[in-house]
C-alpha cells in the first residue's frame, strides 16, 4: 500500500510510520536515563500507541485525498465525454429545425396555393350567384310587371291610345252596354210615341173621312139642286134659260168630279190606314221586342259584370300575392347580398393573411433555412416532419367544377 | 334614372352594388381601382360615385381628393362604402370631400335610401 501525498508522490507506510514514530519519541528521550525504567516502559507503550493513531489518521487522510482525486479525474472525463453529447445533440437539432423549415415553407406555399384556389373558386361562386340573381330578378320583375299591368291604367300607350285595365274595362264595358240597352229603351219608347201618333192619325183620318162623307152628300145635294133648277128653269118660258141650263149642267160635272174626287180621297184614306195598321202591329211587336231584349241584357250584363268583377277581384288578388312574394323574394336576395358581402369581406381578409402575412412568414423561414444551411449542418436522416396537407377535392383546379356555397 | 360610377377592387362588392342600383333602375359603371374610376370620370359625368377605401394603388380618399380636383366632379355626391369604420378614418374622408360614409356589409334598401337624399330629385 502507498499512500500518495498532494504533489501526487507516494511513500511506503513503514517510512511514515518510523517518521512518526521518531517524531513523537525524539523530544524525551534524552531524559529517559533519569526516569524509573517503568515509567520508561509505559513511557515507550503510550508512544507506540500514539504513534498508530497518527499513521491511522494520516492513512484516512491521504485516502480521502486520493478519493477526491479520483472523483475529480472522473468528473474531468464525463465533462469531456459531455461537451461532445452536447454538440451532437445541437447538431440533431438543428438538422430537424432546417428540415422542418423547409417542410414548412413547402406546407405554406401549399396553404397558399389553397388560398389562392379557395379565393378564386369563391368569387367566381359570388360572380355566378351575382349574375344568376340578376337574371331571376329582372326574369321576377318582368313578371310583376306584366301582370300588375292588367290592372293599371295607362295612358302612354304608343300612338297616343290609352290602355285600361281590366276593372276599368269592365265599367266601361258595363257603361257601354248601359248606354246600347238605353238607346234601346229609348227607340222602344219612341216606338210606343210612334204608335200613339199613328193613334191621333188615324183620328183625324176618321175625321177626314167623315168630311169626305159630307163632302159627297154636299156635291150630291148641289147635283141635285143645279137638276132641280134645270127642271125649274125649263118650266119657265119667260126668261132665256140657255145660260141658266148651262150653268147648271156645268155644276152637275163639278159635282160629280168632287163626288168621284172624294172616293178616290176615300180609297187613298183607307190604303194608308191599312198601311198604317200594319206598321203599328210591326212597331208594337218590335218595340215589345226591343224593351224585352233590353230589360233581359240588363239582367246578363249585370249578372255577366257580377261574375267578371268577381274574377277581376280574384286576379287582383292573386297580383296582390304576387307583388308580396315578389317583395319576399328581394327581401331574401338582399339577405343574400349582405352575406355575400359577408363573403367578400372573409375573402379580402384570406388575401390579406396570404399576402403579406403568410409571405412574410413563408420568408422568415426560407431565410432561417438558408441560414442554416449555410452553416454547414446537415439535417439529420429521418428527423424531418413532414406534415401532408390534405387538399379538399372540390379545391383542386380541374378536378371539379362544382362551387361549395355552403358558407353562405 | 341617374348615371353611378361604381370604384371597389372585389368583383363580388362590385356586383352586389351593380345588382342593387340596376334594379332600383340606375344606370351603372364599373372601375376596379382609383386610376380606372379616373379615367371613367373624364370620359364621362356621372351623378354619384361609390367606392371603397382600401384598394390597391390610390385609397377612396385620394380617388375623391382627386376627383374634386375636376370642375365636373366638384360638387356631384361621392359616397365611401368600407369596412373602415374608425372616427379618424370618416374624418379624413370628410376632409377629403366625401358627402357620405357607409360601413360594408351595406343593406341594399338602406343603400337606395341613401341615394335617395344625396341625388338630385
Amino acid at each position: 500500500m502507498h499512500i500518495m501525498l498532494d504533489d501526487g508522490k507516494t511513500e511506503s507506510p513503514v517510512k511514515i510510520l518510523l517518521i512518526c514514530g521518531a517524531a513523537v519519541l525524539v523530544p524525551w528521550v534524552w531524559g529517559v536515563w533519569a526516569m524509573p525504567l517503568w515509567v520508561a516502559l509505559v513511557s515507550m507503550l503510550f508512544s507506540g500507541i500514539s504513534v498508530y493513531l497518527i499513521y491511522l489518521q494520516i492513512r484516512s487522510l491521504t485516502e480521502n485525498l486520493r478519493a477526491r482525486g479520483a472523483a475529480a479525474q472522473g468528473a474531468q472525463e464525463r465533462h469531456a465525454s459531455g461537451a461532445s453529447d452536447s454538440a451532437a445533440a445541437l447538431r440533431d437539432m438543428l438538422g430537424q429545425w432546417l428540415g422542418t423549415s423547409q417542410a414548412a415553407t413547402s406546407n405554406l406555399q401549399q396553404v397558399r396555393a389553397m388560398l389562392d384556389e379557395v379565393t378564386t373558386q369563391s368569387e367566381s361562386a359570388a360572380a355566378s350567384i351575382g349574375n344568376s340573381f340578376r337574371v331571376v330578378m329582372q326574369k321576377t320583375g318582368q313578371q310583376m310587371d306584366d301582370a300588375l299591368r292588367l290592372l293599371k291604367s295607362n295612358s302612354d300607350g304608343a300612338g297616343g291610345s290609352t290602355w285600361l285595365s281590366l276593372p276599368d274595362f269592365i265599367k266601361a264595358y258595363e257603361k257601354q252596354l248601359d248606354t246600347v240597352t238605353g238607346r234601346m229603351m229609348d227607340f222602344s219608347k219612341a216606338s210606343e210615341e210612334m204608335s200613339r201618333h199613328q193613334d191621333l192619325v188615324r183620328e183625324h183620318s176618321l175625321a177626314i173621312d167623315e168630311m169626305l162623307d159630307e163632302l159627297r152628300n154636299m156635291a150630291a145635294r148641289i147635283r141635285k139642286l143645279a137638276l132641280d133648277s134645270t127642271v125649274a128653269a125649263n118650266r119657265d118660258q119667260s126668261t132665256d134659260t140657255r145660260w141658266f141650263i148651262e150653268i147648271a149642267d156645268r155644276i152637275r160635272e163639278t159635282s160629280t168630279s168632287a163626288h168621284e174626287l172624294t172616293r178616290r180621297m176615300r180609297d187613298g184614306l183607307e190604303q194608308i190606314r191599312e198601311v198604317m195598321g200594319r206598321t203599328y202591329e210591326e212597331l208594337s211587336k218590335s218595340s215589345d221586342n226591343v224593351r224585352m231584349a233590353a230589360v233581359q241584357a240588363k239582367v246578363d250584363v249585370s249578372q255577366l259584370n257580377i261574375a267578371t268583377m268577381e274574377k277581376a277581384r280574384e286576379v287582383t288578388g292573386t297580383l296582390e300575392k304576387i307583388t308580396t312574394l315578389g317583395k319576399e323574394v328581394r327581401a331574401d336576395i338582399n339577405q343574400i347580398i349582405v352575406a355575400m358581402q359577408y363573403q367578400d369581406i372573409t375573402h379580402q381578409k384570406l388575401e390579406h393573411i396570404k399576402s403579406p402575412l403568410l409571405a412574410t412568414a413563408a420568408a422568415s423561414i426560407s431565410e432561417v433555412a438558408a441560414k442554416t444551411r449555410a452553416s454547414g449542418i446537415k439535417p439529420a436522416v429521418g428527423v424531418v416532419m413532414e406534415t401532408p396537407v390534405k387538399v379538399r377535392d372540390d379545391l383542386v383546379p380541374g378536378k371539379t367544377k362544382t362551387v361549395d356555397v355552403e358558407p353562405f | 334614372m341617374s348615371n353611378i360610377l361604381i370604384v371597389d377592387d372585389s368583383m363580388t362588392m362590385r356586383q352586389m352594388v351593380n345588382f342593387t342600383l340596376t334594379s332600383a333602375g340606375h344606370a351603372v359603371t364599373e372601375a376596379g381601382n382609383a386610376d380606372e374610376a379616373l379615367l371613367n370620370a373624364q370620359k364621362q359625368r356621372f351623378d354619384l360615385v361609390i367606392s371603397d377605401v382600401n384598394m390597391p394603388g390610390r385609397s377612396g380618399i385620394e380617388l375623391v381628393a382627386e376627383l374634386r380636383k375636376l370642375e365636373a366632379y366638384k360638387f356631384v355626391p361621392i359616397i365611401l362604402l368600407t369596412t373602415e369604420s374608425q372616427p379618424e378614418m370618416k374624418s379624413k374622408g370628410r376632409a377629403a370631400g366625401a358627402t357620405g360614409w357607409i360601413v360594408k356589409p351595406f343593406d341594399p334598401e338602406a343603400l337606395l335610401g341613401v341615394l335617395r337624399k344625396v341625388l338630385p330629385a
